[in-house]
């Protein structure tokens, strides 16, 4: 075999909004089993940059591969590869929370057996007959956390899967993630939380104004910057706090 | 995991979005009276407006002194007399209630009525008549074909409203909801195909048309008499037609808005003007000719006049053929542009 292809590859990435470039050319790569935390505060275009990995946006400038695949010609089958949890996406209200479980697992031509999977490993078995309008903010993030590892995917890529939750929902939900990791899966994720992309991620990349500023693990950072948290070092690199 | 899906899979995660679009749409108490319920309200009240029997032939005051006199010579039963003193005949008159005054004078009968009116022409054509003993000579008989009463004419024009704000608000705002929503790009982000996330609302909503076309005429049918003339499958071929047309011009429709304001916005310039000048309550023919031309192919027009002309006239395929196929048209380009902009994000 070749050198292993990277699972999630971006080189030279541009996106830009009238004047303003929301990407501004950011290169980077993503080995298999690896996890990734995207870290940068509001605007810093950290969904731009993963909706153009997940094929929602295309990118002006630049190419983006997915386990070596490209969405301008191979669309279909890496989205079988990939799950994706947007950031604030609604979930049909009026739908209970195994309708919407059954319907996500057709999506990737999957049965009841995983639905019954599902609700297990996120916990919604008492909840499976309530709507998804009904449901507590945390197991909303959860059940969009099952819709988006339905088909099993190598790949995850997730926007801000614990905005907004309390503090118990989100440690379930890191439990949740770290299992995924346990199992192989690469997961690039987006987040305010430093406590969190130190937990959870192999690696933390620092993001502001569409650019990346710098990456690596979070020792590595600190002892590059010579600063005692990533808040300090972000501050120091982009003059901003990554939360205000 | 694999790619693209195959085609017992696809079917399957197909089925099961329509059926999640359709549980949306029942488990909405609101949207299931205004789909239902409204459409049959309507017009029933303005069946009824136009339907309850109001006496023909004319009604006209008289003063208590001259009323037998008058009925004496005016013996026509559609000639009716209402005797009021001179103040209340005065707000009678002001009220448009009555056609005009009758009374006595040295000639005989004196009548006074606006000739202007239809009302006026029709009191003092009565009046002629009897005093001329004209209804004697002439014989009348039922006509061998006669124009439909109201509700022939209203409940094609209704049914072909349903079918377009069903299409428009069911598939069209339903589009832009889902974007709204950021449900779109979600499942723009699955494997299934966007032909089919688009095919999903437009099944759900062939499954909910016919309900509620079937339930309006159904009740045009029972509560006023409503009848087909034509051929039933000509007619449902129409009305399918119809929901082509509309279809397409909701995906179009829903191709590009991203705003909540704009959603409303756009589907209520569509509709309100259609409803408006299509001819649904009453015929466009009214409209200014200039006008003609362009209200003559909107597809509201074309959708209400063939199903009219197949309910109340009887018209066949040859009739019919060209006009479902400008449907089709309507259906067909507007759905592919609105394809072709149509935005996932
Ligand atoms: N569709 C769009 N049209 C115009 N500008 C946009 C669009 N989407 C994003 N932007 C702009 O691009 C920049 C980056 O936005 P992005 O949503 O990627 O940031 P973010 O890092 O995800 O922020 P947050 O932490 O608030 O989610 C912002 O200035 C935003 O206003
Ligand atoms: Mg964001």
């Amino acid at each position: 075999m070749t050198e292993t292809v990277p699972s999630i590859h971006v080189q030279s990435v541009v996106k830009r909004y009238g004047t303003l470039a929301a990407v501004a050319g950011v290169d980077l790569s993503i080995a298999k089993g690896e996890s990734v935390a995207l870290l940068g505060p509001n605007g810093a275009g950290k969904t731009t940059l993963v909706e153009m990995i997940e094929g929602l946006i295309p990118p002006d400038e630049g190419e983006i591969r997915i386990d070596g695949l490209s969405w301008k010609t191979q669309a279909g089958s890496i989205r079988g590869k990939l799950g994706t949890c947007l950031q604030d996406a609604k979930l049909p209200e009026r739908l209970r929370v195994e309708e919407i479980l059954e319907l996500f697992c057709s999506f990737h031509g999957r049965g009841r057996e995983r639905v019954e999977e599902l609700l297990l490993l996120v916990e919604l078995g008492e909840a499976r007959r309530q709507l998804a309008g009904k449901i507590s903010g945390g197991q909303r993030q959860r059940l969009a956390l099952a819709c988006a590892i339905a088909g099993e995917p190598d790949i995850l890529v997730l926007d801000e899967p614990t905005t907004g939750v309390d503090p118990a929902a989100r440690r379930q939900i890191w439990g949740i993630l770290e299992g995924l990791r346990a199992r192989g899966a690469t997961l690039l994720m987006t987040t305010h939380f430093m406590d969190e992309a130190e937990r959870l991620c192999d690696r933390v990349v620092l993001m502001e104004s569409g650019r990346i500023l710098e990456q690596g693990t979070v020792s590595e950072l600190l002892e590059r910057g010579g600063a005692s948290s990533l808040d300090d070092l972000f501050l120091r690199l982009a003059g901003r706090r990554i939360v205000e | 995991m694999s790619g693209r899906l195959s085609g017992k899979a696809r079917a399957r995660a197909l089925y099961l979005f329509t059926k999640a679009h359709l549980l949306e749409f029942f488990r909405e108490p609101g949207v299931v009276f205004w789909a239902f319920g409204f459409p049959l309200l309507l017009s029933w009240a303005l069946g009824l407006a136009f339907l309850s029997p109001k006496p023909l032939g004319t009604e006209l005051v008289v003063s208590q002194a001259d009323s037998a006199a008058v009925r004496q010579v005016v013996t026509d039963p559609s000639v009716r007399l209402r005797v009021l003193s001179e103040e209340a005949a005065m707000r009678a008159l002001r009220r448009g209630e009555v056609a005009g005054r009758i009374a006595t004078g040295p000639d005989g009968i004196r009548l006074e009525v606006d000739t202007a009116s239809q009302d006026g022409v029709m009191a003092r054509l009565l009046v002629e008549r009897t005093l001329a003993g004209a209804a004697n000579r002439v014989k009348v008989e039922a006509p061998v074909a006669s124009a439909g009463n109201y509700a022939d004419f209203l409940f094609p024009g209704m049914l072909a409203l349903g079918l377009m704000n069903g299409c428009l608000w069911g598939i069209g705002f339903g589009l832009m909801d889902l974007r709204l929503r950021k449900l779109l790009r979600l499942f723009a982000a699955t494997p299934l195909s966007r032909v089919d996330i688009l095919l999903s609302v437009v099944l759900a909503r062939m499954v909910i048309l016919p309900l509620e076309s079937g339930l309006l005429w159904g009740f045009g049918m029972v509560v006023f008499g409503v009848h087909l003339h034509g051929n039933v499958f000509l007619f449902v071929l129409a009305a399918a037609s119809g929901a082509v047309a509309f279809s397409g011009i909701g995906v179009l429709a829903a191709s590009r808005v991203g705003h909540n304001q704009a959603a409303y916005g756009i589907m209520n310039a569509l509709t309100i003007p259609m409803t408006i000048v299509s001819g649904i309550f009453f015929s466009w023919t009214r409209f200014p000719s200039w006008l003609h031309p362009v209200v003559e192919w909107l597809p509201l027009t074309v959708l209400a006049d063939l199903l009219r002309s197949i309910s109340s006239e009887g018209a066949g395929l040859a009739h019919a053929l060209p006009r479902v196929l400008v449907l089709l048209a309507w259906g067909l380009l507007a759905g592919s542009v609105g394809l072709r902009l149509f935005r996932w994000r």
